[in-house]
């Protein structure tokens, strides 16, 4: 019974595994990084524009990356690091090891799949830490700021895990496109040119059809509901992806 | 008992016909060569075998067992190796062979049995990058043996060997059938290689089968060649040429025989005109060749 338990958790393990020394981690650590640390510049030069006399500073400076994150940054990461976690076994031909392993077929994918969600997760909580360490280090070099106020930390990372799922529709595209194909171009093109269209087409009445849209616009505003129609419907397109990945990958045959 | 039998097995890529309706018998505890020029269909064999490519259902069976409908039993119990081996070269040998475990559940303490059996016990800790093919190979046969599997299918495990690397390619081969009692099914196009290592083979030409049997079935049942000197070659040549199919060739004669007797016939008939014998011996036939004798005999055989 303990053993029936166990062996979903070494097999996602395993998945983790293969992760090591990948630029995968890196880039799910790197880009939030990297992006925080963008903002705090932005405030550090430009800070004084951005505040509100009297009013707590965190929520906005919360906010302040979300446009760019989320309608830019975000759709183009994920497109990344599904190339890039399938490309683990791509690059060194390793379907063929892994279908002749007494596993089942569909199985593969799922666990897969757990690993990518596990890098997106990991993504989010990146974007929440440093945003926030970011946001203390404003506290010691501009005190005049305000940022000795609370945090929203809760905030915070209900935002970037809202954003995660509201990804979800990409989140299962791009893996579907990753794991069938293996070249590593084709998915980063269709999904840069998915990212860049929506982009363009933002003012677009039809907008709410295009799901890589959707963590811009389930996050654009800071009342909005926590739950709300686009996660709901990119969840939805997740099993959907998810539910044809299992049987593309059951009746696969590695010629 | 057979281990793997296929019943008129057949395999299509589009339009075209890879396999032919094969037939296949690999007796338990043999070392079984799966020998075939390169395109002759050896690795779509395989692949069918393993489930990687959809064969007919009922057309293959291991242990008994219907690839189609018992997949995940049979894989627990056979290993393989495809061609080059798969694996992750960003990672150590260790660290690949722990990830096997982990998706096979299969307990961790195997690797050092494992790295050890197959002489890597002091390169486990390198990157996969370090290694040199001969490393990698070996590690792929680590990898099909993780689950202790009674039946190991190798595709062309010693392709881009060096000497040094195919001796102990062969020298873990017969080890693994001879003290851990593996049934080995490998495939090769190098006659040589498989006559040294096989108990048993099968010869595959365009998907088809020409020959299965005992390895030494082959030399019996088929034509082969007597390279020949004497102290007069011409002479020897009229002699012969009134029993067998002569001709010469580089100043040596090579004589057509069917049979282990004729070997000795053809001496007493040299002995007998009192021909001094420099040399005779059977040439060893290339694979060319010995597909030329088995199609030309019309020896297709299920």
């Amino acid at each position: 019974m303990a053993q029936r338990i166990l062996n979903p958790i070494i097999r996602f393990y395993a998945e983790l595994q293969k992760l090591k020394n990948t630029l995968a981690i890196v880039v799910a650590v790197a880009v939030p990084l990297f992006i925080a640390f963008l903002s705090f510049v932005i405030y550090l030069s430009e800070g004084h524009k951005l505040i509100i006399t009297g009013i707590n500073p965190w929520k906005e400076y919360i906010y302040h990356l979300q446009k760019f994150w989320a309608g830019l940054l975000l759709p183009l990461t994920i497109i990344l690091e599904a190339s890039l976690i399938n490309s683990i076994e791509h690059s060194n031909n390793m379907w063929k090891q892994i279908y002749t392993l007494p596993i089942s077929k569909s199985s593969v994918y799922f666990y897969k799949l757990l690993s990518f969600l596990f890098l997106n997760m990991l993504m989010a909580i990146s974007m929440t830490f440093f945003v926030q360490l970011f946001g203390y280090l404003l506290m010691l070099f501009k005190p005049e700021f305000g940022f000795n106020a609370p945090s929203f930390f809760g905030e915070s990372l209900l935002l970037s895990l809202k954003m995660m799922l509201a990804s979800s529709a990409i989140i299962g595209f791009q893996f579907f496109l990753s794991f069938h194909f293996r070249s590593f171009i084709i998915p980063m093109v269709i999904g840069f040119c998915l990212t860049i269209g929506t982009g363009i087409a933002s003012s677009w009445k039809y907008i709410l059809f295009l799901p890589y849209s959707y963590p811009s616009l389930s996050t654009s505003r800071q009342d909005a509901a926590v739950w709300d129609l686009y996660i709901t419907i990119a969840v939805l397109s997740l099993a959907v992806l998810s539910a044809a990945g299992f049987y593309v990958s059951s009746k696969r045959e590695i010629t | 008992m057979n281990v793997i039998e296929t019943k008129a097995l057949r395999y299509n890529f589009g339009n075209k016909s890879v396999l032919n309706g094969i037939d296949l018998n690999v007796p338990t505890g043999s070392i079984f060569g799966f020998l075939g020029p390169n395109g002759s269909g050896k690795t779509t064999t395989i692949r069918t075998m393993l489930g990687l490519a959809r064969a007919p259902e009922k057309s293959i069976t291991l242990f008994g067992k219907d690839i189609r409908t018992h997949r995940i039993e049979i894989l627990r119990n056979t290993g393989s190796l495809i061609e080059y081996p798969a694996l992750y070269n960003h990672l150590s040998g260790y660290d690949n062979l722990h990830i096997l475990c982990n998706l096979t559940s299969t307990p961790k303490k195997r690797i050092e049995e494992l790295l050890s059996i197959v002489s890597l016990a002091d390169d486990g800790r390198k990157k996969m990058g370090k290694y040199s093919l001969s490393m990698k190979q070996r590690l792929g046969i680590a990898a099909a043996l993780l689950t202790d599997p009674d039946l190991l299918i190798l595709d062309e495990p010693t392709n881009g060997l060096d000497p040094a690397g195919i001796r102990d390619m062969r020298h873990l081969i017969k080890m693994l059938n001879q003290e851990f009692s593996k049934t080995i099914f490998i495939s090769s196009h190098l006659l040589y290689e498989v006559e040294m290592l096989c108990s048993h083979l099968a010869i595959l030409n365009e998907g088809k089968l020409v020959f299965q049997g005992k390895a030494s079935e082959l030399s019996d049942k088929f034509a082969r060649l007597l390279i020949i000197d004497t102290s007069d070659n011409d002479k020897a040549v009229g002699l012969i040429a009134q029993h067998y199919p002569v001709q010469v060739t580089g100043g040596l004669l090579e004589v057509v025989v069917k049979e282990k007797n004729d070997t000795a016939d053809v001496s007493k008939i040299l002995f007998r005109n009192e021909l001094d014998i420099y040399r005779l011996e059977p040439k060893s036939q290339n694979l060319e060749e010995l597909f030329f004798n088995l199609t030309a005999n019309g020896s297709a055989h299920p």
